[in-house]
């Protein structure tokens, strides 16, 4: 680009001028470029750099295919009409061709007609749309040696070597491609729970040689490059290194947030960096984390124990919580003639990567509430992931704990609410009255789990119109001045309770799956009726390793936890099981 | 003027000064409202007041236009200020009603030098205090819905919650209050028509006296009133301030959850109590020359009563640092190691030493009758049964059961505003009414004089 040979560059989607080291030059060697041309969702730094910016269409409004992990074709289909009438990658390239009114789907249709082999291809491609995956168009499994396992590099500087820098994409950002998604800046890093921003990540003991603490500012520089960023000590992390996420720092999308890692990203397409150094700056940079406290305080709330235990003696959940007598109420016991609905969270799958965080907010209508409320404890997230740390602040065991409503059966928030805005239902959910409920907060305060989120300010108001169609039209937006919290996905049990209805049949184990089930990536969420012995949630919630959590409290939790069991290698020295 | 120190037979100092007849204390007491020019003490702090007042009406337009969230509430301490002052000002309104009604019982004579200001002072820390719950709610607008009224929907309020129960309280109690001071002003109200010269003046006190004559009829109607009103306002003092108290006691929160709260919460408000009676009796006194009738032995007695209720304080926080302890519940436990080192310890210790430490030399009775003393003591215990409530509510929230969910609080500077005005309008009250009515009973201060002059006969 530099010499002057490319007259016509188009750039897909990418945004280049910003993801990449600034001191390698894109930017200059683009404005080299006559005529450049920027398909895009937003106008990000590259479309900036470019003389011509052309509105791309999102996932949801265009046709595309994609392969799974086995290579399977998947056929992306549009939700809805294109908004703003933009143009798919498809559709841009087939005009670079000469076909300027190719409609995306005859684009893609076409590929998979020319490459399908069988018989009857209309059968199939409606088949494929209908499951979601093209028939046949996996690869071919390859058998592959187990390699030796990799030697660690000797990259292990020695602290006169300076610090190690190492990067990596963001965790909810990525490489910056989805800054301007407030659900995404304000989901709770996993393990960091930090949102909305960056920082250099680091030991504490690397935090205390270089005598800085969590949000202090300091300058990082390698060789003559440097970026001023916040610290953030982080248990478990490598001595005398420094992780660093891309994605932030971004000029183009809104206001800028945390720093742009990119700066010192090495140019030879290397992750790491030897040699930084670090300077205090004394200046103080707020940063908002979700969770300000990260012991346990021997508490057993995440219950985590290694394998053998667990094989020697089965019962073990029941010595650590062990069940509060059965009639020590002196209310009636609730009648469930129905269905009585209840979840299992299994501690051994979750992960703690936080999509039910995200489903939870997108099918739930839940407002977003910026950097200022978060560090202000107002994060209204229905279902939060807590992160333990067990052992030395080296070498921690970390312990992820998805907590959303417990729907208990003596639920304390019921007791104390004066006007009644949160009930019990005959299926033994616990129902916030949105309409009825007049802000006294006292529920928020008798609730243990402290799963209960307040609308503060007018969080959900005053949004663009454009807006609108992210909304569930199945789920009330909640004003200000009310509280609210998990609902088992409510709007989920009736849509299924009148699809049954209409088929005159009770609801099937399985036919409600929650938000936050739905996206598990590993399972760990289980919904269902408890009056159904057959039902997968009883079935989980009969194992030996299920329990409730603060169980002495007599709230008799609706959601209960499966114990975590570790079957941990001795072998490996990084600790994490 | 010289002030006639008279001792009683125990040594201590009259109840009033001597050398008054009937016509002297009508006078005295009637003409800082009808004669006497305001001092300019009490302007500049009637101003201020005011000014402060405005600064609540500022901070309420704004908590209404914008939400609760102006203030620095959060989830997990949902409640803040607004709870804290709603605590405080609840307490500093049991002193009223404690001296009228369960003294007045009780045949302590002393209290009629002071009762009328304690029982105004009651009425408008009531007035503070039950706006707080009101303001707290995300939606004020529909306060009511906690009353029990006919709805065509049917719904009531939810009776176990005591919140619900809290609202009775406090409406009773400032009910009964106020009925109770108005009872006691009649006769007064009279006295200052009768005294006034201005026609309009004469006009207004006379409707407000309801046209009383003083006869022999009516007075044995009034004090039988005013008994069975005093004895009906005795259970209210012992009652508002535990039920304030079950809002904390019935929820499971580590710092509420016990069972000490009533007897605690009580004393606590008596122990406040006294002390803003003394913050306001000992410059009232002074700037209107009213040594003869609020005398040393006044300042004797409110000093003991608060070294006794102060003590029933001490022994409260004893007994659940014990309990904390003795209980072995690992929740509990931790709440108290927390309160006495965590974020918020050094609060405590503020607590410890303002509402403890500090009231220890009123053993002493020189100190005790010592007023410069006394002011600055009565300050510092009303700040530190603030940080007490304070403390309560916040630390207790701030950490409960799942330290995935822990959080700090602090107050914003509408937090600040709001409790500073909450002084205003008690100030403002405060100014009206001592510019308006007679400051101190006339009648009872009358039968003092006269029974202290049979006495020297």
């Amino acid at each position: 680009m530099r010499t002057g040979q490319v007259e016509t560059l188009v750039i897909l989607g990418a945004n280049p001028v910003y993801a990449s080291p600034p001191s390698a030059g894109f930017a200059e060697a683009l404005n080299q470029v006559p005529n450049r041309i920027h398909l895009g969702l937003f106008p990000d730094e590259t479309a900036e750099c470019c003389n011509w910016r052309l509105p791309a269409t999102h996932a949801l409004e265009h046709w595309s295919d994609a392969r799974t992990f086995d290579g399977s074709a998947s056929v992306i289909q549009p939700l809805i009409e294109p908004l703003y009438e933009g143009r798919s990658p498809h559709q841009v390239l087939a005009a670079l061709s000469g076909d300027f009114l190719a409609s995306g789907q005859a684009l893609v249709q076409d590929y998979w007609r020319r490459n399908h082999q069988g018989e009857d291809f209309e059968r199939w491609w409606r088949q494929g749309l209908y499951r979601g995956v093209l028939e046949g168009t996996s690869f071919e499994p390859e058998t592959v040696e187990p390699m030796a396992a990799p030697v660690p590099p000797e990259s292990a500087p020695n602290k006169d070597a300076g610090i190690e820098l190492s990067f990596a994409p963001d965790p909810t950002i990525y490489d910056g491609r989805f800054a301007e998604n407030a659900w995404l800046q304000e989901l709770p890093k996993p393990v960091l729970s930090l949102t909305w921003d960056n920082a250099a990540y680091m030991s504490e003991a690397t935090a205390k040689r270089l005598g800085v603490w969590n949000e202090d500012t300091v300058e990082i520089s390698v060789g003559d490059r440097s970026v001023e960023a916040p610290v953030w000590v982080t248990p478990g992390h490598a001595d005398d290194a420094i992780t660093l996420h891309l994605g932030y720092g971004r000029e183009s999308a809104g206001e800028v947030r945390g720093f742009n890692a990119y700066e010192l990203l090495p140019l030879d397409g290397g992750w790491s960096a030897i040699g930084a150094e670090l300077r205090k700056l004394g200046r103080r940079w707020p940063l908002a984390d979700r969770q300000t406290h990260q012991q346990m305080e021997n508490r057993d709330l995440a219950v985590s124990v290694p394998l053998d235990r667990y094989q020697s003696d089965p019962s073990f959940v029941t010595q650590i919580h062990p069940p509060p007598e059965a009639d020590n109420t002196l209310l009636p016991p609730w009648k469930y003639d129905g269905y009585k609905w209840g979840m299992a969270i299994d501690l051994s799958a979750c992960m703690g990567c936080g999509a039910c965080t995200l489903a939870c907010q997108a099918e739930n209508n839940i407002p977003v509430v910026g950097k200022e409320a978060v560090i202000n404890n107002r994060a209204m997230h229905w279902i939060r992931v807590d992160y333990y740390f067990q052992g030395s602040p080296a070498a921690p065991e970390i312990i992820p704990q998805p907590v959303p409503c417990m729907h208990c059966e003596n639920a304390p928030c019921e007791l104390v609410c004066p006007v009644g805005a949160t009930v019990h239902s005959g299926e033994g959910l616990n129902q916030m009255v949105y309409n009825r409920c007049v802000g006294t907060r006292y529920c928020s305060n008798n609730c243990p789990y402290k799963v209960r989120r307040f609308n503060f300010l007018d969080f959900s108001g005053f949004q663009p119109e454009s807006y609108d169609g992210r909304m569930n039209p199945d789920v009330t937006v909640r004003r200000r001045g009310v509280m609210e919290k998990c609902t088992y996905c409510v709007q989920r049990i009736e849509e299924a309770r009148i699809t049954a209805g209409k088929e005159d049949r009770k609801i099937r184990d399985g036919e409600i799956v929650t938000a936050c089930q739905q996206v598990c990536p590993t399972e760990a969420i289980v919904f269902g009726d408890l009056n159904d012995p057959g039902s997968r949630v009883s079935t989980a919630k009969r194992s030996q390793r299920d329990y409730g959590l603060l169980l002495e409290l007599n709230t008799k939790p609706r959601t209960s936890y499966a114990a975590r069991l570790k079957n941990r290698n001795d072998a490996s020295d990084d600790g994490e099981s | 003027m010289a002030v006639i120190e008279k001792r009683d037979p125990l040594g201590r100092p009259g109840v009033i000064a001597g050398g008054h007849g009937a016509a002297d204390v009508t006078d005295k007491i009637s003409a800082i409202v009808l004669k006497r020019r305001t001092p300019a003490t009490i302007l500049a702090a009637g101003a201020t007041a005011f000014l402060l007042f405005l600064g609540l009406v500022t901070a309420i337009s704004y908590l209404f236009y914008r939400g609760v969230g102006i203030w620095g509430i959060n989830v997990p301490v949902a409640w803040g200020f607004a709870i804290v002052n709603f605590v405080w000002w609840i307490g500093i309104g049991h002193a009223g009603t404690l001296i009228s009604a369960i003294l007045l019982l009780l045949h302590q004579n002393w209290r009629v030098s002071i009762n009328r200001l304690a029982e105004a002072m009651t009425l408008f820390a009531v007035a503070c205090a039950g706006m707080f719950p009101l303001l707290h709610l995300g939606r004020p607008q529909y306060f009511y819905w906690l009353l029990p009224y006919p709805t065509s929907m049917g719904v009531w309020p939810q009776f176990r919650s005591p919140l619900v129960w809290d609202l009775f309280a406090i409406s009773t109690y400032g009910t009964v209050s106020l009925i109770f001071w108005y009872l006691g002003l009649i006769p007064d109200l009279a006295s200052m028509r009768d005294t006034a010269n201005r026609r309009w003046v004469k006009k207004a006190y006379g409707l407000l006296s309801f046209g009383w004559r003083g006869t022999a009829r009516e007075w044995s109607r009034f004090q039988r009133g005013y008994l069975i009103l005093g004895g009906m306002a005795t259970p209210l003092v012992v009652s508002v301030h535990s039920v304030v108290s079950l809002d904390f006691t019935v929820a499971v929160t580590p710092g509420w959850h016990s069972t000490l709260f009533p007897p605690y919460f009580v004393a606590g408000a008596i122990f406040s109590g006294f002390a803003m009676v003394l913050t306001i009796v000992i410059p009232i006194r002074r700037i209107f020359g009213l040594q003869d009738l609020i005398t040393l032995r006044h300042f004797d007695n409110m000093s003991k009563v608060m070294l006794a209720s102060g003590w029933i304080v001490a022994y409260s926080y004893i007994v659940e640092t014990f309990i904390s302890w003795y209980g072995a519940n690992q929740f509990e436990s931790y709440m108290m190691w927390n309160r006495l080192f965590g974020q918020y310890g050094y609060m405590y210790w503020i607590v410890l030493f303002c509402n403890i430490i500090a009231i220890q030399p009123l053993w002493k009775r020189s100190l005790r009758q010592n007023l410069v003393f006394l002011w600055v003591l009565s300050i510092v215990v009303n700040v530190g049964m603030w940080l007490e409530r304070y403390v309560i509510v916040v630390q207790s929230l701030h950490r409960d059961f799942m330290p995935g969910a822990w959080g700090m609080y602090s107050g914003t500077f509408w937090d600040w505003l709001t409790l500073l005005g909450s002084f205003g309008l008690f100030g403002s009250l405060l100014f009206l009414f001592l510019r308006l009515a007679p400051a101190l009973s006339i009648s009872e201060a009358r039968e003092l004089a006269e029974a202290s002059a049979e006495e020297r006969r």
